[in-house]
């Protein structure tokens, strides 16, 4: 998670000096920068130039800032005020079965205490009863005769919930407890004295009664990545779209496409918004985690880093292969008004990626369909970091699929220049696909 | 070394936009691209730029055929104007000459210069949308000049303009010549183009119908003569006169359009067996005869 943390701290940070550098390097005094500015634009590429135009125009825009901020602060709502509702404590519910030591319920009693769980102790008449308390879920823990514990859902050692580590400390304290008094020592109560040590030899034995859910955290994981992917390649496609909508219709596009070629003109545009896009991703992946860690929201602790890292790395797969296509449309648009309709079939097969993902996780089986979706350009990025968080597919098909679509996305870009060059410069009215791909497109004014 | 459009063709479905055209802009002149509407000059300009997809030709510079280095040594002022209305004109104008390969110092430079040559050095770091739609037309051309380009190519670049406006381009155009670049520039406004042009090409339905120094076409056929008699206000004394047309009579002169076996002298001498003569001139054709008569 950590590593997640500073890379996507980086990726901000990097925007943030270039753009610095950007700003400055115009309104520089004459004179100075000579050796900088010795380098040429050919060294540093039309791409560069033109990337950083949309990351300094976007970023230093007010739409953009308010925008982000609402975004922000969207999301610290959605990490805090669950963590606000959940009243002052959450409680675990321990039944308590056969004979205990009267340091017994103290000890329970001081251990949720010292982790902020309030503790509520049921008497059980028998382990029988205890098991079907444990099964119908109106306890989650059981304390056997100071001997062991039970658990619905076995404990993996990398299982920080707040039951895990509640579990594992009780543990540890009546395990230590019962040795002391096993070699004579009077009753201490060790959680006054010392920290809870995992995994010492000592500890009560804590027993699941069905196998731990290895991939409960990646399914966390899984929904929320591909919550974000959905609706971050839908806004950051609407940018790309918007971008070469507005250049069209301010018609700058002609005085541009007389210096650069259309395919460097796109590629340096969708890289500007993609790395406006990737850090303002950046920015709420960051906040979410560091806001979810401080206020000890579940939104943390249920992550897992791996599907994080393969989700995002999806995401910029599935930015790269659909910029191309919102560019496409967006230079046969006339007029802003034209945008949402021009965009909707575009939007279509983000939609429906979006909802076989979401049917597979919910399922926790995919289908065949998903399965081949997965490969998919269109539908990869989203069928594929589900497939990976739900371990129904190896390392070796994820990278297969990242191959394919990352060779559809050269196909893709190639696609969108020819359509981009020939639809961009007709102006008048919207013009139809059929007649960039034919070529015969009307007359030019005079 | 000039520009050159050899052979241009285009055809949009059954318009023909572009039919054979062949033309060349030499450098150091001012060179007028006429034709009426839809005539194809924007596709040909356009062309020179790889903007359209020609059908047949090539466009050449100094000899070469024209790629993005070339067209990056060009500066282009389309029909349509078109800039960033929410950007920082300094910032744009400095953006759009990095663009064409200068360094960014160049880049400051030039800018700082030209909104200074253009008058509005104080709107820098205005944005574009804040300008007068003249003042945004100055910057438009400034982003055309911003590069010390070899060759301007300017769509209609006096469309739009106020009469100051006019002056100003106008006075530019001269002086980018004067320094050796080529300007093409089109325009309806035949007044303005046979005042600042030493060149023109005519093109109709896409093809050339005239081209060549400005004087010397509208030296080029049936000479003129436009004659005063006093005591003849209709120029009957002229009327009659094989291969003499009277075109007009006007406040008492008569112009006439005399065919090539006609002997002037001999004219005058009727003229004053007449009446008294207070004008006998030659007349040049205007750039609007010779442009109605190519594209009849």
């Amino acid at each position: 998670m950590t590593a997640v943390l500073i890379t996507l701290g980086v990726v901000v940070l990097g925007i943030r000096i270039w753009r610095h550098r950007y700003a400055h390097k115009t309104l520089r005094p004459e004179g100075e920068g000579a050796e900088g500015d010795t380098r040429s634009r050919r060294v540093r590429g039309d791409v560069e130039l033109i990337a950083r135009r949309e990351v300094h125009e976007r970023t230093s825009s007010r739409v953009f800032k308010i925008g982000t901020l609402v975004v922000l602060l969207g999301v610290a709502a959605a990490v805090v005020i669950p963590v606000l509702n959940k009243g002052a404590t959450p409680v675990i519910r321990v039944g308590v079965v056969g004979p205990t030591t009267a340091l017994t319920r103290p000890t329970l009693l001081d251990t949720g205490k010292a982790q902020g769980v309030k503790i509520r102790i049921i008497a059980e008449h028998s382990t029988t009863a205890a098991t079907r308390a444990l099964r119908a879920g109106t306890v989650d823990l059981v304390l056997v005769g100071d001997n062991h514990l039970d658990v619905a859902q076995a404990i993996t050692p990398s299982d920080n919930s707040t039951l895990a580590t509640y579990a594992d400390s009780v543990a540890h304290y009546l395990g230590v407890e019962g040795a002391l008094r096993g070699d004579g020592v009077p009753a201490v109560r060790v959680g006054a004295v010392t920290a809870a040590v995992a995994g010492s030899a000592d500890d009560l034995p804590i027993t699941g009664l069905a196998p731990a859910h290895h991939k409960s955290a990646n399914l966390i994981t899984a929904l929320y990545v591909l919550i974000l992917t959905y609706v971050l390649l839908t806004q950051y496609g609407t940018w790309v779209l918007m971008g070469v909508v507005e250049e069209k219709a301010n018609r700058v596009v002609e005085v541009l496409l007389s210096a650069v070629s259309p395919l460097r003109l796109l590629v340096g545009k969708v890289t500007g918004i993609g790395l406006v896009a990737l850090a303002q991703a950046a920015a709420i992946v960051a906040l979410a985690l560091a806001l979810g860690a401080a206020v000890g929201s579940n939104l943390v602790k249920g992550t897992a880093p791996v599907p994080v890292v393969v989700g995002l790395v999806w995401l910029v797969l599935g930015y790269a292969f659909y910029c191309w296509l919102f560019a496409a449309i967006g230079s046969l648009v006339e007029r802003q008004e034209q945008v949402q309709s021009v965009a909707f079939p575009v939007q279509l097969p983000l939609l429906f990626g979006y909802i076989i993902s979401f049917t597979a996780l919910a399922a926790s089986s995919p289908s065949t369909l998903s399965e081949v979706l997965a490969f998919l350009p269109p539908t990869a990025p989203f069928v594929m970091p589900v497939l990976f968080a739900l371990g129904q597919v190896a390392w070796w098909q994820v990278v297969l699929s990242g191959l394919v679509t990352a060779t559809a996305t050269v196909g893709m870009a190639r696609l969108a220049a020819v359509i981009y060059r020939r639809a961009i410069l007709r102006t008048g009215r919207a013009v139809k696909l059929k007649e960039v791909l034919r070529r015969e497109t009307p007359p030019l004014p005079a | 070394m000039s520009l050159e459009f050899i052979g241009l063709r285009r055809r949009f479905g059954e318009v023909v936009a572009l039919d054979d055209l062949s033309f060349a802009v030499p450098p150091g002149q001012v060179f007028g691209f006429l034709g009426p509407n839809g005539s194809g000059k924007t596709t040909a300009m356009r062309a020179v730029f790889g903007l359209v997809d020609l059908d047949g030709g090539s466009v050449r510079w100094q000899g070469d055929a024209v790629g993005i280095a070339e067209r990056r040594r060009f500066g282009y002022m389309p029909e349509e104007r078109g800039l960033y209305p929410g950007m920082q004109i300094q910032r744009q104008l400095e953006y759009l000459c990095e663009l064409h390969g200068r360094s960014p110092a160049d880049a400051r430079r030039a800018t700082a210069h030209w909104l200074e040559r253009l008058g509005i050095p104080e709107r820098a770091l205005d944005k574009l949308e804040s300008l007068s739609l003249g003042n945004q037309q100055r910057v438009q051309l400034a982003s055309a000049l911003i590069h010390d380009p070899e060759l301007l190519i300017l769509d209609e670049p006096f469309a739009g303009l106020d009469p100051v406006g006019i002056d100003d381009l106008a006075a530019i155009l001269t002086e980018q010549a004067r320094e050796g670049r080529g300007v093409l520039f089109s325009s309806h406004q035949l007044d303005l183009v046979e005042d600042i042009c030493e060149s023109v090409a005519i093109i109709d339905r896409g093809h050339l119908v005239a081209e060549g120094n400005l004087e010397e076409l509208e030296r080029q056929g049936s000479r003129r003569l436009v004659v005063k008699v006093e005591g003849d206000r209709d120029g009957a004394w002229a009327a009659g006169i094989d291969g003499v047309t009277i075109s007009r009579t006007d406040g008492g002169e008569s112009r006439l359009v005399l065919d090539d076996g006609v002997d002037s002298q001999a004219l005058l001498a009727t003229a004053m067996a007449a009446g008294p003569v207070v004008r006998f001139d030659f007349e040049r054709r205007r750039l609007s005869e010779v442009f109605r008569e190519a594209v009849q």
